[in-house]
């Protein structure tokens, strides 16, 4: 069987069908990318053509584009399931991850797909994540052992309920798209908002009844642009793809934060 | 100052509007006059002055509502830039703001409650 | 063209304060609670201004009666009653909204942290504090019609 495939691929024969890996396209719809960044080229909407079949997603559409139509399309992507969090983008005006947007489901034959806003553009649909992950590393987003530990190694390991475990495991879900800052306006107001991504961090870790350094993150949050910078617009919430629940967390510190400062006075 | 001090003293002002406020709407609509028009005639207004019960609630609420006003202002203009400079001449001149506004409203209430 | 509401796609830099403060209403998700914020700004700078204004005309009471009533003559104009309706309206917004956040931040009406699974529901967005937004809305609207009958009377 494969010497006669061969022998078709050297006569420039077409491939059977059933040997095609892409299923057949049922429609075409119009993609219009946002293209462009600082010292590289002008910023302008360029239309692709692009035929789609049943359950393609946006990213399905984006491969598509770079493969056939324009390999110089610049995004982010990895894992193509909702896990890895890189194809953050805005579809149709909102922010949502390409890999989970089905073409499908926005119900339109012109889709119009632009950079995440409140991140510095890089090229085309890739933004600057820097401010982001800076903003996140700030709230010290580790365990800290209690302070009555020693420096010495574990004698035992850290035991906790499954009610301690339910206070933040929700938070735990966070997989760092950026949609949350990226829908928040006071982020898109204030670069130094700490922004939900990093406050619900924040909650996850203040939360945690394994960590020990609840004293410090409270004061890293309970300043200016921290933790009451929030407030409430809930968009972060609207966009969060893994039901975090970003304003949620940001209240429950507020109230943390309270509650510690009114048990000390 | 942390934050949280002035988000605490915050919510006691919106507080203090909430009740006084309603009071102030009350007595200007139905609370102790026949009428709106009645409410705003300069006996009508001097009395209020000069009765000890409602010119504590004016006060209440002239500080009251000038904290929370410029808190929030505090907020905006916080959002538009940062930096220690601009968060201290922020500062500064709300608590100017505030002063005269809580310092001009005591001179009426201090004058007219006097003039007996 | 896409709205990046901080950042200017063509230089790259920053855009100017006001710009991005009038930007981020028209930003996407329009969610409602996005929506009651910016209305409670909005509300909370013309309260703020009108209180300003209310310092200084009521300060007239203490240069005697002929002060005080050329003031009231003047504010005694539909155009100034519209105003009066203007302010009571919004400060039954901003108060009852505001009441709407202090809830938020210090009652467990946010909702409780739970295992999330699909489909995901924000409870932050949920129908308790939706009420009291439509609430605050509802009572503006039937602070401004009191307001009126008190004004004009019927």
């Amino acid at each position: 069987m494969f010497v006669e495939l061969e022998r078709l691929a050297m006569r420039r024969e077409p491939v059977p069908a059933v040997v095609r890996a892409e299923p057949r396209p049922e429609r075409t719809v119009l993609v219009r990318v946002f293209r462009g960044g600082t010292g590289v080229s002008a910023p302008r909407m360029v239309a692709y053509p692009v035929p789609v079949h049943k359950g393609m997603t946006v990213l399905d559409a984006l491969l598509w584009i770079k493969e056939h139509a324009d390999p110089t399309l610049a995004f982010r992507s990895s894992c193509r399931m909702g896990i890895c969090g890189s194809c953050g983008m805005l579809i149709r005006g909102e922010a949502r991850l390409a890999c989970e947007t089905q073409v499908a489901t926005l119900g339109t034959e012109v889709i119009e797909v632009a950079p995440l806003p409140n991140f510095p553009l890089i090229r085309d649909l890739a933004t600057d994540f820097t401010d982001f992950f800076g903003h996140h590393r700030r709230i010290r987003p580790h365990l800290h052992p209690p302070d009555d530990q020693d420096s010495g190694p574990f004698q035992e390991e850290f035991r906790q309920t499954e009610a301690e475990r339910l206070e933040y495991y929700q938070f735990t879900m966070c997989i760092m798209c950026g949609l949350c800052d990226a829908a928040c306006p006071i982020v898109a107001l204030d670069r130094e908002f700490l922004g939900p991504q990093a406050l619900t961090q924040a909650y996850r870790f203040a939360a945690d009844s394994r960590d020990g350094a609840q004293a410090d993150r409270m004061r890293i949050v309970d300043t200016v642009h921290g933790c009451w910078w929030c407030e409430l617009a809930g968009s972060c919430s609207a966009v969060c793809p893994k039901g975090v629940d970003p304003a949620l967390a940001t209240q429950l510190l507020k109230r943390e934060v309270l509650r510690r400062r009114l048990r000390r006075s | 100052m942390r934050e949280s001090t002035l988000r605490i003293v915050n919510y006691g002002m919106m507080l203090a509007i909430l009740a006084t406020l309603a009071v102030h709407l009350a007595s200007h609509a139905f609370l102790g006059v026949p009428g709106y028009e009645v409410s705003l005639a300069y006996d009508t207004v001097v009395r209020r002055y000069r009765e000890a019960l409602s010119v504590t609630v004016l006060a209440v609420l002239l500080v009251a509502a000038t904290f929370h006003g410029l808190f929030g202002l505090r907020s905006i203009l916080l959002d538009a830039r940062s930096g220690p400079r601009w968060e201290r001449g922020v500062g500064f001149g709300l608590i100017a703001l505030g002063v005269t506004m809580v310092g001009w409203g005591l001179r009426t209430i201090l004058l007219v409650s006097a003039g007996g | 063209m896409p709205n990046p509401v901080a950042v200017d796609p063509r230089t790259g830099r920053m855009r100017s304060a006001v710009r991005r403060e009038i930007r981020w209403v028209f930003q996407r998700p329009r969610n409602l609670e996005r929506i009651a914020l910016a209305v409670q700004r909005i509300s909370g700078v013309g309260l703020l201004a009108y209180l300003v204004f209310h310092i200084f005309v009521t300060g007239t009471v203490a240069s005697g009666r002929g002060a005080w009533e050329a003031v009231m003559g003047i504010l005694s104009n539909p155009l100034a009653h519209l105003g009066e309706l203007l302010v009571v309206a919004g400060a039954t917004f901003h108060a009852v909204n505001g009441l709407r956040v202090a809830l938020l931040e210090l009652s467990p009406l946010a909702g409780r942290a739970r295992r999330p699974d699909y489909p995901y529901v924000a409870q932050s967005l949920g129908r308790g504090q939706r009420s009291i937004l439509f609430a605050a809305v509802l009572m503006s609207g039937l602070s401004a019609l009191a307001g009126f009958v008190i004004l004009w009377g019927f």
